[in-house]
């Protein structure tokens, strides 16, 4: 299998089909990632199709200092915070797109009201600390990675992430709804077996 | 193990690392070491484990129906789209909206210094650096016109040491300003 690095370049000399490679090879992952951002399946599907398009144009202007797939996720990221915040500017609520999104069916009150609540305050934290918190917690990259897609210092992705946790900790840390969740799920034990395990450093 | 590393330590963000694994191992023993005798840094551990378990137990998830022929639909229009497009060349970028925002966080971090170094700004026990930051970018804000300055505030303020922090802050803002409010601001210039 070629590299992304190779294929890329066979695009700037003119191939479509190595495009074709690049495309089935990213575009679950990147649906995926765009559908946490919009959360609406038809909104996600015109931003994939959008970024895709766009990345070929300016695929010369890919320089491999970050890897194609950051670079993607950047568009895409772009390209989703664009438009959410046009369909905001029309008053369109997030209420509203959510009535078409096409979720996991949830079981029980609880579950539907905590998901909710976790949605409304991820909703409330400034762009590019939900854009780190997401992209760490759901998407498990580094923050290398989450650096290169945000196209800013490892610093500063790392104090976006750290801002935006906090802001979720004040916010949720002393909920109800998060205790009563906690209880409910047997998190408690988990988290207790974590602390006493520690964190895992190589020493 | 003294006090003064304690409490230099006990900051949430560095707290956030130690769980992140960002730390340097001989500091993440540190940690460790305080975690065993501190009730209130186990409980802010604990506390940050709890949001984060919160919040991978509660990822949404996305059905897809006939995954395979949706992808394949998707990846039929992309390459339908481009077939007659061709890639564009490189172009200068010129000043765009992220040199202004770099640009103008430079211009306030160089007012600043300057202010501190004429002792222009004289700090008492009413007046400290904080303060002034906050008065001047509140006023280049305003000048500018710019309506979200109360998450402007929140989001700044709390983070003059962190140099990366504070510019990217500039860029947002300049990122998330409307064309008329972008084109007033750079008439301030």
């Amino acid at each position: 299998m070629k590299a992304d690095l190779e294929l890329v370049q066979q695009v700037k000399e003119g191939d479509q089909l190595a495009y074709s490679e690049l495309v089935k090879r990213h575009q679950k992952v990147l649906f995926r990632v765009v559908l946490k951002f919009c959360r609406d399946m038809d909104l996600a599907e015109d931003v994939l199709q959008e970024s895709f398009i766009k990345a070929y144009q300016k695929i010369h202007q890919f320089e491999g200092r970050s890897s194609f797939k950051s670079w993607l996720f950047r568009i895409a990221i772009n390209t989703a915070k664009n438009k959410l915040r046009s369909l905001r500017s029309e008053q369109v609520s997030i209420d509203d797109v959510q009535v078409s999104m096409n979720a996991e069916a949830e079981s029980g009150l609880l579950q539907e009201a905590v998901q909710k609540r976790l949605t409304e305050e991820i909703e409330q934290l400034p762009s590019k600390q939900k854009t780190a918190v997401l992209l760490r917690v759901y998407e498990d990259l580094s923050f290398k990675e989450i650096a290169q897609i945000m196209d800013c210092p490892y610093d500063t992705a790392k104090a976006n992430y750290r801002h935006g946790l906090m802001k979720l900790k004040a916010s949720m840390g002393g909920d109800e709804l998060l205790s009563n969740w906690l209880k409910f799920n047997d998190e408690e034990a988990h988290i207790q077996e974590t602390n006493n395990n520690k964190i895992k450093y190589d020493h | 193990m003294g006090h003064d590393f304690k409490s230099k330590i006990a900051n949430e963000e560095k707290w956030i690392d130690y769980l992140e694994g960002e730390l340097e191992p001989s500091l993440a023993e540190d940690f460790e070491r305080i975690l065993d005798g501190d009730e209130e840094a186990k409980k802010l551990v604990h506390d940050y484990q709890s949001v984060k378990a919160f919040m991978e137990k509660n990822e949404p998830v996305f059905e897809i129906e006939n995954e395979d022929l949706f992808f394949d639909k998707m990846h039929d229009k992309i390459m339908a789209d481009i077939k007659d497009t061709t890639p564009q060349k490189v172009i200068n970028p010129g000043f765009g909206k992220k040199q202004v925002g770099y640009f103008l966080a430079a211009i306030f971090v160089g007012v600043l210094s300057l202010s501190a170094i004429m002792d222009v700004v004289k700090p008492n026990k009413n007046t400290n650096i904080d303060q002034v930051a906050k008065l001047d970018f509140k006023q280049m804000i305003k000048g500018a016109q710019i309506d979200d300055l109360s998450s402007v505030q929140d989001t700044v303020f709390s983070h003059e040491s962190d140099m990366d922090f504070m510019m990217d802050r500039h860029e947002e803002v300049v990122d998330e300003m409307s064309k008329e409010d972008f084109e007033k601001l750079m008439g301030q210039f």
